[in-house]
């Protein structure tokens, strides 16, 4: 990535969800990225540095926590591989090649230093500054921004002493952290194909259909990919809690049935091989519908052999109709809770006395 | 008041409460920060002034939008001559208000775009989609679908921040590759050439 163009110089810059921020002539640039794996729109923020009142940053213990988790999972690995190193199936090597990456992913935590939240205040905002996750970072960045602000706003920073005499008497204004949900025909579609999709879900266990399967998954990929979107749309928002709650429970079961999908597949996959070993014309079986002999052993699965795969998938079709239905009275009546604000007085008309 | 938030809870607190190395203490969530002020903090709560009576005199030309009104700017992008009232500032430049709003809605000025589309990176993961266990079969149509809108966005703008055709390369190449070998494996389920 180039650090300069045009004007702009780049200051910071995150992972690809996370946007980057650029030093402009008379204002600073956030570039954040609406994204999931890779980005797919970028949307611009400038803030005038005569406009920016202060920089705020403190340690956060997102840091703390990863480090916890990747030694745990160290230790675990490193058991594992000890464990196993006298063994010839070769689980040693697999175990330190998963390994490694972690090791690896460790150090460069440890050195990036302590993660942060830094935010910018405005007039009107209290912006998020996404790129800077790291305590090192806001420091230099809180540096590099300072002398900018005072040149364009004609003074030092401020000392508590000469904040605390600035009393005004005038009302504040009131500082928007997201903008208000005003509600998505997206996130509608979203929960309702969840709930539909949850309902399939739970039929499939207990319908042997192959053409119900089918639907099945079409109707989840396609609840699933939705909710993602719905996500990333509604992170812009300040979203009721319901709908919040709705959303990322969908995502963890959206998580819970790919792990799920998998294990019926590999179970599907041990399955039909057996039964092909055992047809008369293996070799013919095999070059030809081992695909379909999957799928078909899957639609075609009771529920007693299926086991706890069928009640894994009752569970998460269940999940996905309440969800679904918890979440869709708030995307329905947008915003009803929010709007209890009174109404604003209309403003002056234009016009009256030379100051 | 001249008031700062907490960065970890948006708790609003007075100003007198940082210390004088601009360190304090939230009173709701009790995590400590670090609030660098500018003189800009200082002003804040002052009501901007309101705007007052300014008709032309004779002689002087009338704003374009508000004919009531003195024009005193001129607008860079139209020409029209205009009051204080219409005018907003752009770096160095001065726009009527209309012209600003032309200028954002068709994203003629890059200055002006609040967003852009990503293309590119649409086009990778529609071409990258296929490889994925799950959706293998997205192949039929993420391929094609990643071909036209590699194609189609060839010239597109991509971002504010400069970056090059790379990611549209690639999908190109992929996705080529993919309707090259879906037509290769219909073509020879049609004519046979599988058949042994």
């Amino acid at each position: 990535m180039k650090k300069a163009f045009g004007e702009y110089r780049l200051l910071a810059k995150g992972d690809r969800r996370a946007g980057h921020l650029w030093q402009g002539p008379d204002h600073l640039l956030c570039v954040e990225t609406a994204a999931f794996l890779i980005g797919f729109s970028e949307s611009y923020k400038r803030i005038d540095y005569k406009n920016i009142q202060a920089i705020s940053y403190a340690r956060t213990r997102t840091g703390m926590w990863m480090s916890i988790v990747m030694i745990v999972m160290l230790l675990l690995l490193g058991w594992g591989i000890v464990g196993q190193i006298n063994d010839a199936s070769g689980a040693s090597v697999v175990l330190s090649v998963i390994a490694a990456p972690v090791l690896l992913a460790l150090i460069v935590h440890l050195i990036s230093g302590p993660t942060c939240i830094c935010k910018l205040q405005t007039a009107v905002q209290f912006l998020h500054l996404k790129p800077i996750k790291r305590m090192k970072k806001a420091v230099k960045f809180a540096a590099e921004i300072s002398p900018l602000c005072q040149a364009h706003q004609g003074g030092q920073a401020l000392t508590p002493e000469a904040l605390a005499a600035s009393v005004n008497q005038g009302s504040q204004t009131e500082i928007r952290i997201k903008q208000p949900w005003t509600g998505s025909n997206l996130v509608t579609w979203a929960l309702l194909l969840l709930v539909v999709s949850g309902i399939v879900t739970i039929a499939d266990v207990f319908i042997r259909n192959m053409l119900l399967f089918i639907i099945d998954c079409i109707f989840a990929v396609t609840a699933y990919v939705l909710v993602i979107a719905a996500v990333v749309r509604s992170m812009r928002f300040e979203i009721p809690a319901a709908l919040k709650g709705s959303l990322w429970g969908a995502i963890v079961n959206c998580v819970l049935s790919v792990v799920t999908g998998y294990s019926l597949v590999i179970w599907a996959t041990f399955s039909s091989i057996e039964k092909l070993k055992s047809s008369a014309n293996a070799s013919q079986a095999f070059r030809g519908d081992a695909n379909m002999a999957i799928y078909k052993t899957i639609s075609d699965a009771s529920f007693n052999e299926l086991g706890w795969v069928a009640w894994a998938l009752i569970s998460i079709g269940g999940l996905a109709t309440f969800f679904g239905l918890l979440g869709l009275p708030s995307a329905l009546r947008p915003g009803a809770r929010m709007i209890d604000a009174p109404t604003p007085a209309p403003p002056p008309p234009i016009g009256g006395s030379q100051p | 008041m001249a008031e700062v938030r907490c960065p970890i809870c948006n708790q609003s607190r007075p100003v007198n409460d940082l210390m004088e190395v601009g360190f304090g203490v939230c009173p709701k969530c009790r995590r400590e920060s670090t609030t660098i002020a500018f003189p800009a903090l200082a002003g804040a709560g002052v009501k901007p002034p309101g705007l007052y009576a300014d008709p032309p005199r004779e002689g002087e030309a009338a704003c374009f939008y508000s004919p009531g009104r003195r024009a005193t700017k001129e607008c860079g992008h139209c020409g029209v001559l205009i009051s204080d009232t219409w005018a907003a500032q752009w770096g160095s430049e001065t726009v009527c208000l209309k012209c600003l709003e032309h200028l954002r809605q068709n994203g003629e000025d890059s200055r002006f775009q609040s967003n852009r589309t990503l293309w590119d990176n649409i086009a990778l993961s529609l071409a990258l989609m296929p490889f994925t266990l799950i959706l293998w079969w997205s192949v039929i149509f993420a391929a094609p679908a990643a071909l036209f809108i590699a194609i189609r966005h060839w010239n597109s703008p991509r971002s504010i921040v400069p970056r090059g055709r790379a990611r549209l390369m690639i999908a190109i190449a992929i996705a080529s590759l993919q309707v090259c070998g879906m037509a290769f494996g219909a073509a020879g389920l049609w004519f046979g050439w599988f058949n042994k």
